[in-house]
C-alpha cells in the first residue's frame, strides 16, 4: 500500500509573477496524465493556484507539496511570510490586504481563500504571524478510483 | 514508401530523418523510428504545422481531388475563404470563383456565406447562453481536437454551431436537388479547404453521423490549375455573393470583429483572440486554473493569423492576411442573408451540432488502469531524472520527457539516447577491462 504514494514538491517564490501559475500547471498535467476526471481535475487546479498565488502575493517563498494516495489528494503550501493575522477575516469573500500595485495586477479580489473552500473537501489553514502559513488541503475524486 | 496516418501520408523516401517535425510538433505526436517520422495518432491534432516544418515536404494530406468529380451528376464546390487571399489584384475574388467553374464544377457557393449565417446563429446563442464562461468558438477543428484531448473540461464550452461550410452544404444539396429533379445523392459537393483539420472535420465528423460534404480538396493541390483556368475566364458571372462580414473569417479576429460589430458581446466581459497551439494551449492552461477570468468568448485559431495561415494554402500568411483584411474593409456591400430568417431557422435548432463533441482525455493519459499510470509516472520521472536533460532530439523524440514517457510505454529503449548508451559502452568497457587484470591462482602474484 505504502508504495502506492506519489510526492511531489515544487517550490513558489514570492514577488515571482512570471513564474506564477507554472506549480499548479504542473500538478494539473500530473493529474492528467494519471487520468483523474475532468471536474476533479479542475477542482484542484482552482484551489492549487489560488494557494500558489497567495504565497506570490502575500509571502516571501513557500513550497507546494502534493501526495496523491489511493483515497485521496492531499496538497499542502506552506510558506515563509507574514502570516495571516485573522484566519476567520481572511475566509470572508471580498477581503484582501493586497497593495495596490497587486490590485492593478489583477490579484487580490479577496476571493482566493474562499474559492479554495468551495472547491476542495477539507480546508485547515495554520499560520504564525512574522513566521508564515500552511495551507492544508484534502481533495476527493467524485468517484473515488481504486488504486488497488 | 508512403506509410499513412488517417488522412496524413509521410513519403519516407523523402524524409530524413531529421528533427525538424518532432521539435515542431505542439502536441509531442511525432518521433524518428528507424529513421522516419512516424505519427502518433491518438496524440495528433492535424493541425498540418509539421507539413510547413518538414524542409523535404514529405508529410501531406489528401482525401479527394478533381478526378472525384465524374462520380456525381451535378457538382457544386465551397471555397474556403482563404482562397481569395491567394491571387493578388483587385476584384480577384469573382473571378477565382469563375475559374473554378472552368475546372468543371457546375456551380460554386461560398464558404463565406455559411460563415455570415454562423455569426448570426452565434450572435443568438451568446445571447440566450446560461453556461459556465468562456465559450470557445468552433470554427477551427484543430483547436477542437485539441480541447478534446487535453483540456476534456471546457468541450462543453465550445460554441455548438456547425461548421460554415457544412451550414451551406446542408442547404444545398436540399435545394439543387430540387431545383434539378437530381436525387441528393447525385450532387457531389466539395469543399476546398486550406488545412488537414478542415479535410478530417468533414471525413470524420464527429458532430453528425456524416458530412453533407462528399469531399475535400486542398487548395494547394490545385493551385496551378486554378491559376491556369483564371486566364480562360472570358466573360464573368457574378458568383461572389459573400460579403466582408464572412470573409473575415479567413483571417484571426474575424470571428470576433462580427461579434462585436453587432454589439452581442457583453460590456461586463472580455474577449481573446489568440493564434498558435502553443499560444492556445497557454490561455486555456490559465483559464483552467482560473488566473484568466471573466472572460465571455474565445476565439481560437490553430495556424497563426488564421485560416490563411493554412497547411494547404500557397500564398505567405502575412501577405494573405493583408489582402483578405482588405476585402473586410473595403467590402461593405449588405449582406444578402436575411437575419430574421436566420433568426427563425437558429430557434428551430437549425444550425447546431447534431450530435454533442465528445472528450477524449485518454489520449493524455498514461494507462486506462490508474495503478498502472501511478507505477508509470513514477518510472517516468524517474527515468526522465536521469537523462542528460538537454532536449536533442537525437533519440527520435522530442525532448527527454517525451522519451522517458516512450520508455514506460514500451515505445523506446532507454539507450535511444546516445547519452545513455556511451554510459553502457563505458561501464561495459570499464568491466572488460576489470575483467583482463583477473588471473588465475594458479600464476604468481608479478609477472606475466
Ligand atoms: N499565504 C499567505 N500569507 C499571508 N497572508 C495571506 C496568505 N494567504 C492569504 N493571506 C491573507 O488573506 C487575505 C485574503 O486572501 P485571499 O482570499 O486569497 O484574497 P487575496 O489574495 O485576493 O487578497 C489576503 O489579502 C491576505 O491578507
Ligand atoms: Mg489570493
Amino acid at each position: 500500500m505504502e508504495e502506492k504514494v506519489l510526492e511531489w514538491d515544487y517550490e513558489i517564490n514570492g514577488k515571482d509573477f512570471r513564474n506564477a501559475g507554472k506549480v499548479s500547471s504542473k500538478v494539473k498535467e500530473i493529474l492528467k496524465e494519471l487520468g483523474f476526471d475532468p471536474d476533479f481535475v479542475r477542482r484542484v487546479a482552482i484551489a492549487s493556484y489560488e494557494a500558489e498565488m497567495n504565497v506570490v502575493c502575500h509571502a516571501e517563498r513557500g513550497v507546494l507539496h502534493l501526495t496523491i494516495s489511493p483515497e485521496e489528494l492531499r496538497i499542502v503550501v506552506k510558506d515563509k511570510g507574514p502570516g495571516i493575522q485573522d484566519i476567520e477575516l481572511a475566509m470572508q469573500e471580498g477581503y484582501s490586504t493586497a497593495s495596490p500595485e497587486i490590485r492593478e495586477m489583477g490579484f487580490g479580489a479577496g476571493m482566493g481563500l474562499p474559492n479554495i473552500k468551495k472547491n476542495v473537501d477539507k480546508l485547515n489553514i495554520a499560520s504564525t504571524v512574522g513566521e508564515g502559513t500552511v495551507v492544508d488541503m484534502l481533495i476527493k475524486p467524485s468517484s473515488i478510483r481504486e488504486f488497488g | 514508401m508512403k506509410r499513412s496516418y488517417g488522412i496524413i501520408t509521410i513519403d519516407e523516401d523523402r524524409c530524413q530523418g531529421c528533427v525538424n517535425c518532432i521539435m515542431s510538433c505542439r502536441t509531442e505526436a511525432i518521433r524518428i523510428y528507424e529513421g522516419k517520422a512516424r505519427i502518433l495518432t491518438n496524440r495528433c491534432i492535424i493541425c498540418g504545422k509539421c507539413f510547413r516544418d518538414c524542409p523535404e515536404n514529405a508529410i501531406t494530406a489528401k482525401t479527394h481531388g478533381l478526378e472525384d468529380l465524374k462520380n456525381y451528376k451535378y457538382t457544386v464546390v465551397i471555397p474556403s475563404s482563404s482562397l481569395y487571399a491567394q491571387f493578388p489584384g483587385e476584384g480577384v475574388a469573382n473571378k477565382v470563383l469563375c475559374a473554378l467553374k472552368v475546372l468543371g464544377f457546375d456551380d460554386v457557393y461560398e464558404e463565406a456565406v455559411g460563415a455570415e449565417i454562423a455569426s448570426i446563429a452565434t450572435q443568438e446563442y451568446l445571447k440566450g447562453y446560461r453556461g459556465p464562461y468562456p465559450v470557445i468558438s468552433s470554427l477551427c477543428p484543430a483547436i477542437i481536437r485539441l480541447i478534446q484531448i487535453r483540456f476534456p473540461n471546457f468541450v462543453d464550452q465550445i460554441n455548438p454551431i456547425e461548421l460554415p461550410a457544412e451550414i451551406v452544404a446542408k442547404e444545398l444539396r436540399k435545394v439543387k436537388a430540387q431545383q434539378l429533379s437530381l436525387k441528393e445523392e447525385e450532387i457531389g459537393i466539395f469543399y476546398l479547404v486550406p488545412c488537414p483539420a478542415k479535410m478530417v472535420a468533414v471525413a470524420k465528423t464527429e458532430t453528425k453521423e456524416k458530412s453533407y460534404i462528399n469531399g475535400a480538396i486542398s487548395i494547394s493541390d490545385i493551385y496551378g490549375q486554378l491559376l491556369a483556368a483564371m486566364r480562360e475566364v472570358r466573360e464573368e458571372e457574378n458568383l461572389q455573393k459573400a460579403t466582408g462580414t464572412g470573409i473575415g473569417w479567413a483571417v484571426k479576429g474575424g470571428e470576433i470583429r462580427e461579434l462585436e460589430r453587432q454589439r452581442c458581446l457583453r460590456s461586463d466581459m472580455e474577449n481573446i483572440v489568440v493564434d498558435g497551439i502553443k499560444n492556445v494551449i497557454n490561455v486555456l492552461d490559465e483559464i483552467e486554473n482560473g488566473k484568466l477570468r471573466n472572460i465571455e468568448f474565445i476565439e481560437a485559431r490553430a495556424c497563426p493569423e488564421g485560416c490563411v495561415g493554412g497547411a494547404l494554402t500557397v500564398v505567405d500568411r502575412y501577405v494573405a492576411r493583408g489582402r483578405i483584411r482588405k476585402l473586410m474593409m473595403e467590402d461593405e456591400r449588405k449582406s444578402m442573408i436575411e437575419r430574421e430568417e436566420v433568426v427563425k431557422r437558429f430557434k428551430q435548432g437549425d444550425y447546431f451540432f447534431e450530435k454533442g463533441l465528445k472528450p477524449k482525455p485518454f489520449a493524455s493519459r498514461l494507462d486506462p488502469d490508474p495503478v498502472k499510470a501511478v507505477e508509470k509516472m513514477k518510472l517516468r520521472d524517474e527515468i526522465h531524472s536521469s537523462l542528460p536533460g538537454l532536449d536533442c532530439g537525437a533519440c527520435g523524440a522530442p525532448n527527454c520527457r517525451a522519451l522517458a514517457d516512450d520508455v514506460v510505454q514500451g515505445r523506446a529503449e532507454i539507450t535511444d539516447c546516445i547519452f545513455k548508451w556511451r554510459e553502457r559502452v563505458k561501464d561495459l568497457a570499464e568491466e572488460v577491462m576489470e575483467w583482463a587484470q583477473k588471473k588465475p591462482h594458479s600464476l604468481p602474484k608479478r609477472g606475466r
